[in-house]
């Protein structure tokens, strides 16, 4: 049976390929896929921690538990990811128009 | 108020040298000398009411932090800035041809110098005295890059980096007594009065004097701090030297009688072994460099490190005599150095180069300036007549009364002092013409004035030294510090708290009070 | 309203907290309406003309301040709780609101002049600067994880675009995309964070989170250091600082100081709100939940790490810096380091130190990038060659940047010292009351020692000012009369500050507490039977 924990894992597992990407990936959009890879670990674990735990905590009216936050957040983490992705794809663009090359290591006029 | 016009004119002044910048340089020279001449007229107005009991102006600046601006003048508040606003004048006097270039923002921070240095000299609040400490940093710092000699950047750099680093553990000191009273229940202040009556144990006093002291240390210079001075003194113009010498270092000495020991009183007593020893190391060290060097005013800067040994050293023996010797030596050395840095630049200014090496026979062309540099030279080394005999003689008495063999090695410094004081006086004036100096002219007219000024002040010293003697003993209600060691102001404190045991302590050391007293009724007669 | 907590109240008084509610989000109506307005207005402009649109973003920014002004009285008195209590109107949210907002201002003032951003169209430039304001105001003011997590990517997201608005500069285009990485990956290990937190917790709210933290695990310090991970980037902390220097360099100028300023202050501001209860010196209504003292230890051990980094790694870089932007990139880096070591004293005074430091750093900071955008405009470098001889090109602008450096320094007289001084009292009463002073004194010794290095680079330009004669090769420099005039008063306040700082330190104290009287401790005032006896609607009269 699946447990908590095995959701927990596999957020773990997702989470640590994620940094892995953004530290190993030359390519800015190899980058960004790393960090959609971090977002949705993050996710996992809301949605996971929302259905698994017992709250006694309620909000006044509603008889439902509040534990439905997490899964609240998780939309929101959603909708914040896709912003992000459009704008870094933007950036992205503009780096090719610029430098002709996706490649990080291109974008290194500044030093110091 | 007079005290707060004493800097509020320098103030103005400050800002119509700005102005009269665009008129002509000329204007500023007289805007600046009229300036500092009110300013010495005022500052002798201070040294003759102070005879009849402390000037105080206070005026509420930020009550709950306890911090207020109250300035004080008693005797020795009164000497000083008497002696700044003097060489305020010279300053002025002996900039006239030398100082070509951005004339108006030279003055202006002359002026601003002397400021700085009237706040320390007056301040009561801690805060105050810290702003003034730092507020000498700035004029200094440009006058010395800006109108100073071939490497004078690094100079200046110099100077600002050994002084701020000096000062910042002097600010940590001040802070933690600030904290400290705040955390007993006592209230908020910076009034040094109320801040020595923080009760603070042995350790936390010796941790406090150690920051407060390497501030001052730093600036008096002590020994192994003094890096900086012969650098800075070479590398600034004349009035930036003359200024140099002449006040700020004393505003060191200043901070030690004012704060560290009154804070302290107790790690003062326990430092002063180390000190005295510093200041006799720092004594032959400055004399024997002095006697090496080639460069005129790099001899100067060093004999000044020796003469400033003197002066901690009787403020650290721990009597009257030690006090008063250290308090003429610093009006003395005022003088006395301030005349040999003007000379020097004079001589530069005309020769463009201060190496003696290259120097010789200049009696034949300058003899009143022969006449003034043999002056200097002499009452540099001491010689009966100046002032200087006298401080030295106090200093010596002082350290005697501590310890033979201190008193003698003290004595044996005065022949060191004779020896660089008349290499620089040979070496330029006698001798074979080392170069054929055509257009050396001799002094000018105000070149004279300036030196004149000094002369008169060294020899009336000299002649009667309780001009500077007696006013360390204003007020007559509240003795100042007789002792480095043990100022009567703690001990009033201590006894008004109860912690007699302490008093009592100090009173059986051998130089008791009682003694002291004697010899202030001695001085005061 | 429906309050977090199983209380009923009198159908008089929740319509009364109701309004109360809207008064509160009254100002941050105003900035929405300008942003709204300033893209609308903008399409109807032609390009040419694009910089019109500055002015209804100014306008906004100043009636926003000025009903924020309004507000401050209302919720000194007594919090203000919007949106399920995820939204917390108190002076400290309040006062971080109305610095957002005078920042912004200045800095639309200087982007009007930017040559950086001339011939563009600015409309969204506009509107994006009052986002990244907006989203900083309820990051200040967030209570709630959720909010606290969309505030803090609305502000990344629009400072992203920011930094490489003008996207046809390499520099510019390679800012933009290290600090949107950069940015991206900081807010992703925070948001894993927050997970994790949610679900030891169980709740989104920050005092539930606080309570948390009264119970000692190692997992919640694990969680703290993912947090940290955003922060930090906020901040420009090490070590996530890397992004700071590039963006700095390679952003138009008025954006530059903005990230300095508004950006930072707000990742403060956060911080302070997210650990303060932890630390167990709480703002405002915030329960005391004080950590065990091991892990309080461990936590303060983090800071004071970070802090002690911080400052001496910025420090040191930027000595060899050549580039003003870049200098001054490293020197935040290193006051965000001060900072955090106030943080470290962790009681009232160190908070009062850190929002009066803000302010000494800020209008040096604003001051002294635009200093840099002037001396561009008519030298055509952020070389520090550009500043060589200035005194003898315009003394006012020479002698009022040497003011600002000289704050930096935090040498007296100026608002930098006094930010110093106030930092070191904090640090100092710290040590006294506490068992390992040294801990706190050895901070204090590196924050100092840590003064005289940034001396000598500060120094550096002043002694380039002051000390040359104007290099030939460049042109002369000539600033406007209101160039001037803008960079005179910032010196001046520099020095009025220190001469009569009353005023900021009893705003800095409003704003973090220590004389409100904390009333509704436990609910966040929403138990109060009897009405509010100073209600908004009573203050309209």
């Amino acid at each position: 049976m699946l447990t908590l924990y095995h959701f927990l894992l596999l957020s773990a597992i997702v989470f640590a390929l994620g940094i892995a990407a953004v530290v190993s990936r030359k390519n800015a959009v190899g980058v960004l896929i790393g960090i959609e890879l971090i977002l949705n670990a993050a996710n996992i674990n809301f949605v996971a921690f929302s259905r698994f735990t017992e709250h006694p905590k309620l909000i006044a009216g509603l008889a439902q538990p509040a534990a439905l936050e997490g899964q609240v957040f998780a939309i929101f983490v959603i909708i914040l990811a896709a912003c992000e992705a459009a704008i870094a794809l933007a950036i992205i663009i503009n780096l090719f128009n610029t430098f002709g090359s996706i490649e990080i290591d291109e974008a290194q006029t500044m030093r110091g | 108020m007079i005290l707060a016009l004493l800097i509020i004119v320098l103030l103005v002044g400050a800002v119509l040298c700005a102005l009269a910048d665009r008129v002509d340089r000329r204007v500023v020279r007289w805007t600046a000398l009229i300036i500092t001449s009110v300013d010495l007229a005022l500052a002798i107005g201070v040294a003759t009411l102070v005879s009849q009991g402390p000037i105080v102006f206070r005026l509420p600046w930020l009550p709950s932090w306890g911090a207020s601006l109250h300035f004080e003048a008693d005797g020795l508040a009164a000497l000083m800035i008497l002696l700044t606003t003097v060489l305020g004048v010279v300053a002025v006097l002996i900039s006239w041809e030398e100082i070509e270039r951005r004339s108006g923002a030279f003055h202006v921070w002359l002026l601003l110098l002397q400021v700085g240095i009237l706040v320390v000299f007056l301040a009561r609040d801690a805060l105050l005295f810290y702003l003034g400490w730092e507020l000498m940093l700035i004029p200094l710092f440009f006058i010395i890059g800006i109108w100073g000699h071939e490497d004078k950047q690094r100079a200046a750099f110099k100077f600002l980096l050994f002084t701020f680093g000096g000062s910042i553990f002097m600010l940590l000191a001040l802070l933690y007594v600030y904290v400290r009273h705040l955390n007993l229940g006592m209230g908020g202040t910076f009034e040094i009065e109320e801040l020595a009556k923080t009760p603070l144990s042995a350790s936390e006093q010796w941790w406090v004097f150690l920051g407060l002291f390497i501030g001052f240390a730093v600036k008096i210079p002590l020994f192994p701090v003094h890096t900086w001075l012969p650098d800075a003194h070479t590398q600034a113009p004349t009035a930036g030297s003359l200024i140099l010498a002449g006040v700020l270092l004393k505003t060191g000495v200043y901070g030690l009688i004012r704060l560290a020991i009154p804070l302290a009183p107790q790690a003062a007593e326990a430092f002063a072994p180390l000190i005295i020893a510093l200041s006799l190391i720092g004594i032959y060290y400055g004399a024997v460099v002095a006697f090496a060097q080639r460069d005129f005013k790099r001899l100067v800067a060093y004999s000044s490190i020796s003469h400033l040994g003197f002066v901690v050293l009787g403020l650290f023996v721990g009597n009257a005599a030690g006090y008063q010797g250290a308090v003429l030596q610093m009006v003395n050395h005022g003088l006395a150095t301030g005349g040999l840095f003007l000379l020097a630049g004079i001589i530069q200014h005309r020769a463009h180069t201060r190496n003696l090496e290259v120097f010789g026979g200049l009696w034949k062309y300058a003899p009143a300036m022969g006449a003034f540099l043999l002056f200097f030279a002499f009452a540099s080394l001491g010689i009966p007549g100046t002032g200087n005999f006298i401080g030295e003689l106090y200093v010596i008495a002082g350290t005697f009364q501590l310890h033979h063999t201190l008193g003698a090695l003290a004595a044996l410094a005065v022949l060191f002092a004779a020896a660089y004081s008349l290499k620089l006086f040979l070496s330029t004036m006698h001798g074979p013409t080392a170069r054929p100096w055509r257009a050396f002219k001799d002094l000018h007219i105000h070149e004279s004035v300036a030196l004149g000024i000094l002369c008169v002040g060294l020899i009336a010293v000299g002649l009667y030294p309780k001009l500077v003697t007696q006013p360390l003993y204003f007020p007559p209600d509240r003795l100042v510090p007789t002792t480095g060691r043990v100022p009567e102001r703690v001990i009033r404190a201590e006894a008004a708290r109860g912690s007699l045991s302490s008093v009592s302590r100090m009173r059986s050391k051998s130089f008791s009070l009682d003694h002291e007293v004697v010899l202030v009724s001695e001085a005061s007669k | 309203m429906i309050s977090g907590a199983p209380v009923t109240l009198s159908l008089e008084a929740s319509v009364l907290e109701t309004l109360r509610g809207f008064y509160a989000l009254w100002p941050y109506l105003i900035l929405v309406a300008g942003i709204l307005l300033v893209l609308v207005v903008d399409w109807f402009q032609s390009s040419a003309k694009s910089q019109r649109v500055s002015w209804i973003a100014l306008l906004a920014c100043l009636g926003s301040a000025v009903s924020l002004t309004k507000l401050w009285p209302t919720v000194l008195d007594r919090p203000v709780l919007l949106g399920w209590n995820a939204l917390v109107f108190d002076p400290f949210s309040v006062f971080f609101s109305l610095f957002f907002l005078v920042a912004t201002f200045i800095v639309i003032t200087t982007s009007r002049t930017s040559k950086e951003l001339a011939g563009r169209r600015m409309g969204e430039y506009y509107a994006l600067l009052l986002t990244a304001t907006l989203s900083a105001a309820f990051l200040a003011a967030s209570q709630n994880l959720v909010l606290l997590y969309l505030s803090f990517e609305t502000l990344s997201l629009s400072s992203y675009v920011l930094a490489g608005y003008a996207k046809d500069r390499r520099e510019g285009v390679e800012s933009s995309l290290k600090y949107v990485l950069f940015g991206a990956v900081a807010s992703g290990i925070m948001l894993y964070g927050l997970s994790l937190l949610y679900g030891m917790v169980g709740s989104l709210e920050l005092r539930d989170v606080a309570k948390m933290a009264s119970q000692p695990s190692l997992s919640f310090l694990l969680v703290m250091v993912l947090l940290m991970a955003g922060f930090a980037f906020k901040m420009s902390a090490v070590p996530f600082h890397f992004w700071a220097p590039d963006v700095y360099q390679g952003a138009p100028t008025p954006v530059t100081a903005y990230l300095s300023v508004v950006s930072k202050a707000a990742g403060f501001a956060v911080f302070l709100r997210f650990a303060a209860p932890m630390l167990g010196v709480p703002l405002f209504s915030q329960a005391v939940e004080e950590m065990p003292k091991e892990l309080l230890f461990a936590f303060l051990s983090l800071l004071w790490i970070l802090a002690t980094l911080t400052m001496t790694f910025g420090n040191l870089v930027a000595l060899r810096q050549t580039d003003i932007k870049r200098l001054l990139a490293y020197s935040s880096i290193a006051h965000a380091g001060y900072m955090l070591a106030a943080i470290v004293a962790h009681n009232q005074a160190a908070y009062e130190a850190v929002v009066f430091y803000f302010v000494a750093y800020a209008i040096a900071n604003l001051g002294l990038f635009f200093a840099a955008q002037v001396i561009h405009a008519d030298k055509g470098t952020f070389d520090i060659a550009g500043f060589r001889g200035l005194v003898h090109d315009s003394p006012v602008l020479a002698a009022s940047i040497a003011v600002l450096l000289w704050s930096l320094i935090g040498l007296p007289p100026s608002a930098g010292f006094m930010g110093k001084f106030f930092l070191f009292v904090a640090l100092v009463k710290q040590g006294i009351a506490s068992s390992i002073a040294s801990f706190y004194y050895v901070l204090v010794l590196i924050a100092l020692a840590n003064s005289v290095i940034s001396l000598y680079y500060y120094i550096g330009i002043i002694r380039q000012m002051a000390f040359y004669e104007p290099s030939t090769m460049l042109p002369v420099c000539r600033p406007t009369f209101t160039a001037r005039f803008g960079l005179a008063t910032a010196a001046a306040l520099i020095v009025a500050i220190q001469l009569y700082w009353q005023p900021l330190t009893d705003l800095s104290r409003a704003a973090t507490g220590s004389k409100t009287p904390v009333r509704a401790v436990a609910s966040y005032g929403l138990v109060n039977s009897t009405p509010p006896r100073n209600l908004a609607v009573g203050d309209q009269q």
